[in-house]
């Protein structure tokens, strides 16, 4: 099952079912409304002026196409996660009053719940908070007023593409300050101090708690390459992490590590430990020591 | 069978920017910069399950802010050499651990895989027919980034007399005794930055 789960007027939990589209649906919306020609974002081209010097890594992922119903849950904090899905008119009618609000000037996250369809043995489910960009009509049947002394009109259910983005999408609204007021031009600023100082603008605005593996005394201090004007939260934040040896990571339940590869390496084991009957269909880990392959 | 000698380059250079600190006058004697090798074979990721990494032949190069001094009683080997090459033997051992890893699978279902540093992208597809989790690992090439940006406070303390600077005449001004007195700032690229600082004033 997908489904967006939201709170009703007692407070109680609602999931309303996503579509699974079919292979007729898909056909449709690549002939007449191919959702890769139309996407909601750009991707950067470069970073700006300010961020040419600053640590970011020489090359990008080229993002997938746009799948529907392919949920996208990416490394770092200059990337978000995002989901496009279908969605009646009837659901998304509730949906949106809760995620915008009965006002429509609301930005309330939702709960995007994904669950195996059947058992494998196996009761896994990921549900994390995420937030609607407007929905996108893919069909435009008029809805049908009925002749004059019936009081009925026909709705027709239309369908719609809801876009879904986790809060990293929002970072890229946020900027971090004047850093010349914490970044010293003769000897810079520790690490500690920088990452507490800018993750503190959205911890105040979304309540995300930071933390981070511990950070080795040989990384010395951040330089002025750091003094730099209201440039964007997401890539300095990057930039932090690659200088000290780790990773931005934002886990499901909302919470951001600056994580190494160690700390890494740790999570991966005790996940897989935890969830023994996980069935492999396809891959594997390339980099590893063998006597042949088979 | 060692599959990561590809990927691991035999050698890691780390390039520091030098600065010449407290010398009388600018001389090409003073380095310009330092460059610290770190060996494959000096990182902990040189010992495979049949035999040892030797690495493609080759360098990674990364460009770091730090400062390398030099001083007139060192002006080739800078006095902090060892607070550099321990940096860049971090950085080298960030660099192969990073690649040391690479995971590309695809499960049945829906897995909720805890989202780690390892792991590039968490992707899970719920289609008509088929219901996947997949995780894969960074590229092993452009995934990682080229230009650092860290400090050694002992950079602090380099006074670098002999900055090339030029001086001109700004606010604020005022009158003393019926003399103009101006005030005198300096302008000078300090580690790639225009900088503007107080000098002194001139009563005129």
């Amino acid at each position: 099952m997908i489904a967006i789960r939201i709170l009703d007027s007692n407070g109680n939990n609602v999931d309303i079912p996503l579509e699974r589209p079919t292979k007729q649906v898909v056909e449709f919306l690549s002939k007449y409304i191919d959702p890769n020609l139309a996407t909601p974002w750009e991707y950067r081209s470069w970073p700006g002026f300010g961020m040419a010097g600053v640590t970011i890594p020489t090359g990008f992922s080229i993002p997938s196409d746009i799948r529907i119903n392919r949920f996208v849950w990416p490394l770092g904090a200059s990337r978000w996660a995002y989901m496009f899905c279908l969605c009646d008119a009837e659901s998304l009618n509730s949906i949106a009053n809760y995620a915008f609000g009965s006002d429509g000037t609301k930005q309330i996250e939702v709960n995007l719940v994904l669950d195996s369809p059947d058992s494998f043995g196996k009761t896994e489910r990921v549900i994390t908070e995420m937030y609607m960009l407007p929905p996108k009509p893919l069909s435009s049947v008029v809805p049908k007023i009925m002749p004059s002394g019936v009081n009925d009109i026909v709705n027709t259910n239309n369908l719609y593409l809801l876009t879904l983005v986790d809060e990293r999408y929002f970072w890229w609204f946020a900027n971090v300050g004047d850093l010349s007021t914490i970044v010293d031009i003769d000897s810079g600023v520790s690490w500690s101090t920088l990452i507490s100082n800018i993750t503190n603008i959205i911890t105040t605005r979304f309540g995300t708690g930071f933390t981070n593996s511990t950070i080795l005394a040989t990384y010395l201090n951040a330089s002025h390459a750091f003094i730099l004007p209201y440039e964007d939260f997401p890539l300095i934040l990057d930039a932090i992490a690659y200088n000290i040896g780790m990773r931005v990571v934002r886990k499901f339940d909302g919470s951001v590590k600056l994580q190494s590869f160690a700390d890494a390496d740790t999570a991966i084991s005790n996940n897989f430990r935890d969830n023994p009957g996980r069935s492999i269909i396809a891959g594997g880990e390339s980099l590893i020591d063998r006597v042949k392959y088979f | 069978m060692n599959p990561k000698s590809p990927v691991f380059p035999r050698k890691v250079y780390v390039r520091f920017r030098g600065r010449m600190c407290d010398v009388v006058s600018p001389s090409f004697a003073y380095n310009q910069y330092y460059v610290a090798e770190v060996a494959l074979s000096a990182t902990p990721y040189v010992n495979a399950y049949s035999g040892t990494y030797t690495g493609m032949v080759g360098e990674k190069t990364f460009h770091d802010t730090a400062v390398a001094v030099f001083t007139a009683g060192s002006p080739t080997v800078p006095t902090n050499k060892a607070t550099l090459d321990a940096l860049a033997l971090r950085i080298a051992k960030d660099y192969y651990e990073s690649l040391n890893r690479q995971i590309d699978v695809t499960y049945a279902g829906i897995c909720n895989i805890e989202p780690n540093a390892r792991l590039e992208e968490i992707v899970i597809d719920y289609c008509e027919d088929y219901v996947t989790t997949r995780i894969h690992s960074p590229a092993i090439f452009g995934s990682e980034p080229e230009q650092l940006s860290h400090w050694d406070t002992a950079a602090a303390s380099c006074t670098n007399k002999n900055t090339p600077f030029e001086e001109f005449y700004g606010p604020p001004g005022d009158c003393v005794g019926g003399h103009v007195r101006l005030t005198v700032w300096r302008v000078s690229v300090v580690n790639g930055r225009l900088v503007k600082r107080y000098a002194r004033q001139d009563t005129l």
